[in-house]
């Protein structure tokens, strides 16, 4: 076979690159001059216990009343691998032999190929994968992967300042990223005007590129590898070999303005081997340095040359070259900024080396279901690779061969994701409060306490799962991953964006959703009588409720569906309560859920009974005083809220804790009643029962309807829908009142 | 980055010799507002006759040029002058090589000048700026404080070297502004050398056919001079006095000679062009074709288009079985092409036809020269061209002797 001289052998663990791909489903492959990249969609599957919509009603006390069974929700994932070429047939073999559940779906199936290598490798992947290799254009590929993450990936692209504190400025999302221009840093360099998705050129190119460096850089030195040439030139000083402007003038060439220290001729000091002196020794350090540097600063100025031809103020960097290369990046930016006067803005990508890749997977998506398109899009902090951090660029082994595979995987989002239209500047908003990249103290005190607690939410993932086998090395499973990632970030705080507590957190809930833990925090059992009285509603109507605000709202559809949220009957008619006799699901599930919190509300349910019960957990009583004789008798006036919080009292009880209450004397706590004895101890919040009235069931219909026996009165036509914000403490369901500004 | 003469002459930098500064820099203002206002021959004039000898030098990075000029008959001046005339003239002309790097380029030498009402030649000699020490240690030797009360510099030596000048040579440098002096000396030479200056190559597209044809720079403006010494410089001439420095890089003939001597093991430019012409850079680069199998018809690359320099050279089995020949000309190719690149997209945005290419870079280097006639040719479509001088690396010199004109005889 014409390729064997490219097998190699891979001694990594190819599993672990090759992230699901046993379930692969549809491929394309960028093959370059040196590196490969191979894009693959997988469904993965995640752990989710989903309610059916339509329960049975009439199920009996005890039984079921609505059908919950643990199904696979599956999600699908793009991921990008990318390694060097020569690997190319050793990495087909691997995915040959891996696809084992979704050989049929792939077999005879139509891929797309792109970059030079697709013309000269065209057979051996037909032969090796059993599909039809389909050619696209490369460029046109670059420029979709570069749109699509522009769009979709937040923080995809940044400023590098190498003074600057942070040295990363990202740009956030920009939907308004056209006109630019993209130079794409390959072997050799392309450059493209880009002007809107469909309207680009290739403008020009230049032949010393990422090939040249590396060809050049192997020729003067013994290293082989590209990653092993950048570690040199970070080590070296490109004086020794450059010839500055003040070794020609011995100081600035004051009156065109070039410093001293501006190189005047790259190399120009390894010229001067005259016949009658010896050829002086020169580091291999410093050779790559000058080589880096001579071959940064001619991309740069031709890329600028070329901006300003075109008139366009953003260049974008794309290619294998760059790598988070702090000395390149800072070349580079000094070449753009020397030329331009700062008036051309030079930025790099986060995936540069996957824009290619990308394109071509979303041309194949695209002949195939176009309708993915409307989908958002998410980069699974969890399974990618972060840019190298400068400290780490003097490699180890270990980085040297991750960098030889690097990961980029990204989620497909269930709805798609728009920016508020009610901002008023979309361009300057900035979510995160604290910025941890330039603020060293708050970064260290975060990424310790996210380092300490791992423990903690590795443990509530473990009591999660109480059923499931291998929770608990799952859970560990998290904790290393989590930690070693909280570790890296210390390295470089910029490896992944912005350092910011949400991204913190985002990381945390997406690294346990790997480990397949979907929700280990709080849960919500909304109650209703399970038949009708006054205007309350009921458990039925409800359920209808819900599913109808869950049609409009995604965050209630998603707790729903991931069971956060539940909707259940107390079993009982009464606008009272009386908790020695409610549904034994329920019960059940108060048991099982390890209900920490319970939240009684209405004056039938938090003042006419249970307003002295004490609990074994903590317990919320809320009402709205709508009895004028009652609230006289508490000391307060009509409509006065009542707002009485109890700790649990399986403990000691110290002292009970009465928020501030407008009805100051209804909060005076409940006696001291002893409680029984129990070893369970506080915890957080992680589940907690709602036992409301959920009203009306029409406001106004009803509002003043008869039999109010508890002498209702009237609501003012405003829709006492009994607002869920009391669990907002539970913070899983924040919905606030529109007129709440 | 722009330096215009209109906006006023730079500022000389201060000078050793505190009697002569005032007067001195006035001279300087008055001849150069001369030379502003456009007269039509404003090099010198004719009826001050200068003193002699006459030299112009430029102390480059890698190599220093001498022009001198000799007049015919020495006969006319007086015994002093006769007598420094006729030592240089022993000194210089007794050879066409001075020590192991020292050369005289006869072949530039240009005869029958008129210089300010002398007739004389103009002599053209080089050798490498690292021997500069051992040419201070000759002129002191040779006590050329007594042949000369001073010489014109130019280029970064000028500066470099001029305290020791002062203090060992007794010889004071006065320093010119190198393009100032590149552009005055373009245009004195293009108008004086009686055979023809400006050439360039027709059918550049065509190797079997490419030759060079000479080439009537009478109205030049505007032009694009991109200077390739060690390190490339690019300037924008509008007329005689309106010229700006619009780009340059470091990618030069330092480059060219440092990699060719780091890659195989040569010593001179010379041997470098020897190697380079005997190699092919296709063992070494990667070609579109390499990639493609072909042409990339959609952006109209040619298969023969170098994709990436040195791109082969990636793979440890090929850098084994490189030639130097073939390393040293994948060197030249690479910066000569990325020259033409970076020159093609100056003339395009400062709307200039003509790309002149000087330097001595260009010295016994066709193969640069006719690469760059076909990048200009190619990129864009017939719409540029490029030009090139005879006396390729001199003209720093050449304007830097103008400047001695103007300093020994106020108008």
């Amino acid at each position: 076979m014409a390729h064997k001289s490219y097998a190699r052998s891979i001694d990594l663990p190819t599993e672990q690159v090759f992230h699901n791909i046993t379930n692969a489903r549809r491929f394309a492959i960028d093959i370059g001059g040196s590196l490969a990249k191979v894009a693959y969609s997988s469904v993965v599957k995640r752990k989710s216990t989903m309610v059916f919509d339509e329960p049975d009603v009439e199920g009996v006390c005890g039984s079921p009343i609505y059908n919950v069974s643990e199904m696979d929700q599956e999600v699908v994932r793009l991921h990008f691998v990318k390694f060097e070429t020569k690997y190319i047939e050793s990495c087909l073999d691997f995915i040959k032999a891996n696809l084992i559940k979704s050989k049929d779906v792939v077999h005879d199936k139509v891929i797309k190929v792109t970059g030079g290598g697709a013309y000269k490798y065209t057979d051996l992947i037909q032969s090796k994968l059993g599909v039809t290799v389909d050619k696209v254009d490369e460029i046109a590929c670059l420029i979709e992967g570069c749109n699509f993450l522009l769009k979709h990936i937040p923080d995809e692209a940044f400023c590098y300042m190498r003074h600057g504190n942070p040295e990363y400025k990202f740009q956030g999302v920009d939907s308004d990223i056209f006109p630019y221009l993209l130079v794409n840093i390959g072997s050799g360099v392309s450059l493209c005007k880009v002007e809107s998705e469909s309207k680009f050129e290739r403008i020009g190119g230049s032949s010393m590129g990422g090939g040249t460096f590396w060809g050049l850089g192997s020729l003067l030195t013994s290293a082989k590898e590209f990653d092993e040439l950048l570690d040199l030139a970070e080590k070296g000083d490109h004086k020794p070999l450059d010839m500055l402007v003040k070794d020609i003038y011995g100081g600035n060439y004051g009156d065109i303005g070039l410093g001293g220290d501006v190189i005047a001729s790259s190399f120009g000091k390894a010229a001067r081997c005259a016949r009658d002196t010896s050829i002086p020794d020169f580091n291999k350090e410093d050779i790559v340095r000058s080589l880096l540097l001579c071959i940064s600063n001619d991309i740069g100025q031709i890329a600028y040359l070329q901006a300003r031809l075109h008139g366009v103020k953003k260049i974008y960097f794309g290619g294998f070259f760059i790598r988070g290369h702090p000395f390149t990046m800072h070349t580079m930016t000094f070449s753009i900024n020397y030329w331009s006067k700062g008036d051309v803005q030079p930025l790099f990508l986060r995936h540069e080396g996957y824009l290619c890749a990308i394109g071509a997977f979303l041309k194949g998506m695209k002949d195939g279901d176009a309708e993915q398109f409307s989908y958002s899009w998410g980069e699974n902090l969890a399974g990618s690779s972060g840019l190298t951090s400068p400290k780490q660029a003097a490699a180890s082994f270990d980085q040297h061969m991750k960098n030889n595979f690097s990961l980029l995987e990204i989620n497909r989002l269930e709805r798609a994701l728009l920016p508020c239209p009610l901002l008023k500047d979309i361009m300057g908003y900035f979510p995160d409060t604290v910025d941890l990249t330039q603020d060293a103290d708050a970064r260290d005190y975060w990424l310790d306490c996210f380092f300490k607690n791992a423990v903690k939410t590795r443990d509530l993932a473990i009591n999660s799962q109480p059923m499931s086998a291998d929770a608990s090395v799952r859970a560990n499973n998290f904790l290393e991953k989590y930690r070693s990632r909280l570790k890296s970030l210390e390295q470089n705080p910029c490896a992944f964006g912005h350092l910011t507590v949400r991204n913190l957190l985002d990381t945390s809930a997406s690294i346990l959703e790997e480990c397949l833990f979907t929700d280990i925090f709080s849960q919500v059992i909304l109650c209703a009588n399970s038949a009708p009285s006054l205007n309350d509603v009921v458990f039925v109507e409800l359920q209808l409720l819900a599913k109808h605000a869950s049609d409009v709202c995604p965050i209630l559809q998603k707790a729903l569906a991931e069971r956060r949220l539940m909707v259940m009957e107390s079993g009982q008619r009464s606008p009272c309560l009386d908790l020695r006799l409610i549904d034994g699901h329920l019960v059940r599930t108060m048991t099982e859920q390890e209900a920490d919190l319970i939240v009684i509300e209405g004056m039938g349910r938090a003042i006419h009974t249970n307003m002295e019960a004490a609990f074994l957990c903590d317990v919320l009583k809320v009402a709205v005083i709508k009895n004028k004789w009652l609230a006289n008798r508490f000391g307060g006036d009509m409509f006065a809220v009542m707002f009485r919080f109890e700790q649990s009292q399986h403990a000691p009880l110290s002292e009970a804790v009465a928020p501030p209450s407008a009805l100051s004397s209804a909060s005076s706590s409940s006696s001291q009643s002893s409680s029984p004895s129990s070893s369970r101890s506080t915890s957080p919040v992680s589940s907690l029962a709602y036992l409301g009235s959920a009203a009306a069931k029409s406001s106004t219909a009803q509002a003043n309807g008869p039999g109010g026996g508890e002498g209702v009165v009237d609501r003012q036509g405003s829709c006492d829908i009994d607002e869920l914000s009391p669990t907002a403490s539970s913070a899983n369901i924040p919905i606030t009142p529109r007129g709440s500004r | 980055m722009d330096h215009t003469l209109s906006n006023g002459h730079p500022e000389d930098p201060p000078s050793s010799n505190g009697l002569e500064d005032s007067s001195q820099s006035e001279r300087e203002d008055c001849n150069l507002n001369k030379i502003r206002n456009g007269s039509p021959d404003s090099f010198c004039d004719p009826h001050v006759r200068p003193s002699m000898p006459l030299f112009g030098m430029d102390i480059g990075g890698t190599l220093t040029k001498l022009v001198y000029f000799e007049p015919d008959n020495i006969d006319d001046f007086d015994l002093a002058e006769q007598q420094t005339l006729r030592t240089i003239h022993r000194y210089l002309m007794g050879s066409t090589a001075y020590g192991t790097t020292g050369i005289r380029d006869v072949h530039l030498e240009m005869t029958n000048q008129n210089i300010c009402g002398r007739e004389g030649k103009i002599h053209f000699i080089r050798f490498p700026t690292s021997q500069m020490p051992a040419f201070i240690d000759l002129a002191k030797y040779r006590k050329f404080s007594g042949l000369a009360s001073g010489i014109c510099a130019t280029g970064g030596g000028a500066y470099m070297f001029e305290e020791v000048f002062e203090s060992e040579v007794h010889l004071q440098l006065h320093k010119y502004d190198e393009l100032d002096s590149l552009v005055k000396g373009i245009h004195y030479i293009d108008r004086y050398n009686l055979n023809s200056e400006c050439y360039y190559f027709c059918n550049p597209l065509d190797p079997n056919n490419c030759e060079k044809m000479p080439f009537d720079f009478q109205n030049p403006y505007p032009y694009l001079v991109v200077n390739i010494g060690s390190g490339v410089s690019i300037l924008s001439v509008h007329s005689k006095s309106q010229y700006s420095r619009v780009s340059g890089t470091s990618l030069g003939g330092g480059t060219f000679l440092g990699l060719c001597c780091l890659l195989t093991g040569c010593d001179s430019f010379e041997e470098a062009i020897e190697l380079a012409s005997k190699g092919d850079s296709e063992n070494i680069d990667k070609l579109v074709k390499d990639i493609y199998g072909g042409d990339y018809n959609k952006f109209g690359l040619k298969g023969d288009t170098v994709a990436s320099s040195f791109g082969q050279m990636m793979s440890k089995e090929k850098r084994k079985s490189a030639k130097k020949e073939d390393l040293a000309r994948a060197t030249l190719v690479t910066i000569t092409n990325n020259i033409g690149s970076i020159a093609r997209m100056c003339a395009k945005t400062e709307k200039i036809e003509r790309v002149v290419f000087v330097g001595n870079f260009l010295r016994v280097n066709t193969i640069s020269m006719k690469l760059l006639a076909f990048a200009m040719e190619y990129w864009s479509n017939g719409s540029l061209k490029a030009l090139f001088l005879e006396h390729e690396g001199y003209f720093g010199a050449m304007g830097c002797l103008l400047e001695y004109l103007h300093l020994n005889n106020p108008a």
